[in-house]
């Protein structure tokens, strides 16, 4: 395993898996991050993102497309704030693999908010016609809904 | 991009009074506006982060925080970077490296104010340089997902209308830019409509008829 710091966050190399942390902003050099990556499919955990800005959506598009050139993309438990902004571009549609995100849900019985794992090979039919899947709430067992706009998260999964 | 009735008052009030700028056009009378003024561009990461946690502190939910660290990023960065023209009208900081430290004096000074009425939370920037094309930004705007992706360009202040509800201009040309994102904090997100409306400002330049 190899660990590497390219501004505000921190990735750790597995082989062809990489698993990010903190902010993607100006300071990211994640063109760095290819260079480590060995060719062919790669698989990006982005749980740990925090923050995202324009400029460090723009190096995200750059490295995604540098990595496709070489193999599939995977994307794993991609982060809320990065999902949301994912699906502002059509960059995104249909062009990266991404097995899960997280995702801002509310429960309607006991008020309580989380972000919670959305497993996409398990949901990919309700997904695709933009249908958020009702998870269980942590705290109280019943079923929790998306607290924002189903497009928000979704688009990117419509064909 | 749906327009309530308040927005509307909010317009016709801007317009009768001759006055375009300012958040308290948006927010009851009486609500506290907080504000910062940068003396570095180097203290936006720290204003930003302020501003996100002073929000969170009065109530507002984490998730309103994470928007509006989203939207004061883009629209201090774009005060900083983008507004400032040289004499052949080149937006000479754009491509400047962006964590450099640099003091902001006269025109450069960037301020930032926010204020909440428990209707809307309104985050309010302003640079001294009245640059800001509203035509382009609303083209921009309007083109959606395939410009951003296509061109990579102007990026910065379609996320920050992605993550509002209502989304305001008002330009003093070579003067002034005020650009006001309002967050409707009453309802849940997913009984507001999908698109922020967009509202622009333009105040006459002296001499103008």
């Amino acid at each position: 395993m190899s660990s590497l710091r390219t501004g505000r966050h921190d990735v750790e190399i597995t082989g062809g898996r990489a698993v990010l942390a903190g902010r993607i902003d100006e300071t990211s050099q994640l063109a760095e991050l290819a260079v480590q990556l060995p060719p062919g499919d790669v698989a990006l955990d982005a749980a740990g993102i925090t923050f995202v800005n324009s400029i460090g959506m723009r190096a995200w598009i750059r490295l995604i497309r540098a990595l496709r050139e070489r193999g599939t993309v995977t994307l794993e438990a991609v982060s809320d704030v990065l999902i949301v902004q994912m699906n502002l571009l059509a960059e995104f549609r249909g062009r990266v693999q991404i097995a899960s995100f997280h995702a801002g849900y509310v429960c309607p019985a006991c008020g309580r908010d989380a972000a919670l794992l959305v497993d996409v090979a398990r949901h990919a039919a309700a997904l695709r016609e933009l249908r958020a899947p009702a998870l269980p709430c942590p705290e109280c067992g019943a079923a929790m809904e998306l607290a924002d706009c189903p497009e928000r998260y979704l688009s990117i999964f419509v064909a | 991009m749906p327009i309530l009735a308040e927005e509307l008052l909010a317009t016709v009030q801007k317009l009768r009074r001759n006055e375009a700028f300012g958040l308290e056009k948006y927010i009851a009378w009486g609500a506290e506006v907080r504000s910062y003024t940068l003396e570095d561009a180097c203290e936006r990461d720290d204003a930003v982060t302020t501003l996100a946690r002073d929000v969170v502190a009065v109530g507002l939910p984490v998730r309103v925080g994470s928007l509006v660290s989203v939207i004061a990023d883009e629209l201090i960065a774009n005060a900083l970077y983008v507004a400032p023209l040289d004499h052949h009208k080149q937006r000479y900081r754009a491509s400047e490296t962006r964590e450099r430290s640099r003091a902001l004096h006269g025109r450069d000074v960037v301020t930032v104010r926010w204020a909440t009425d428990a209707r809307y939370l309104a985050i309010e920037v302003r640079d001294r340089w009245g640059t800001l094309d509203p035509h382009a930004v609303a083209a921009r705007l309007a083109s959606g997902k395939a410009s951003a992706s296509s061109t990579e360009t102007g990026m910065g202040l379609a996320l920050a209308y992605a993550c509002c509800n209502q989304f305001v201009i008002d330009l003093e040309p070579d003067v002034m830019t005020e650009v006001i994102a309002l967050l409707d904090v009453r309802y849940k997100p997913t009984e507001l409509g999908r698109s922020a409306s967009f509202h622009t400002f333009v105040s006459p330049t002296p001499g103008d008829p």
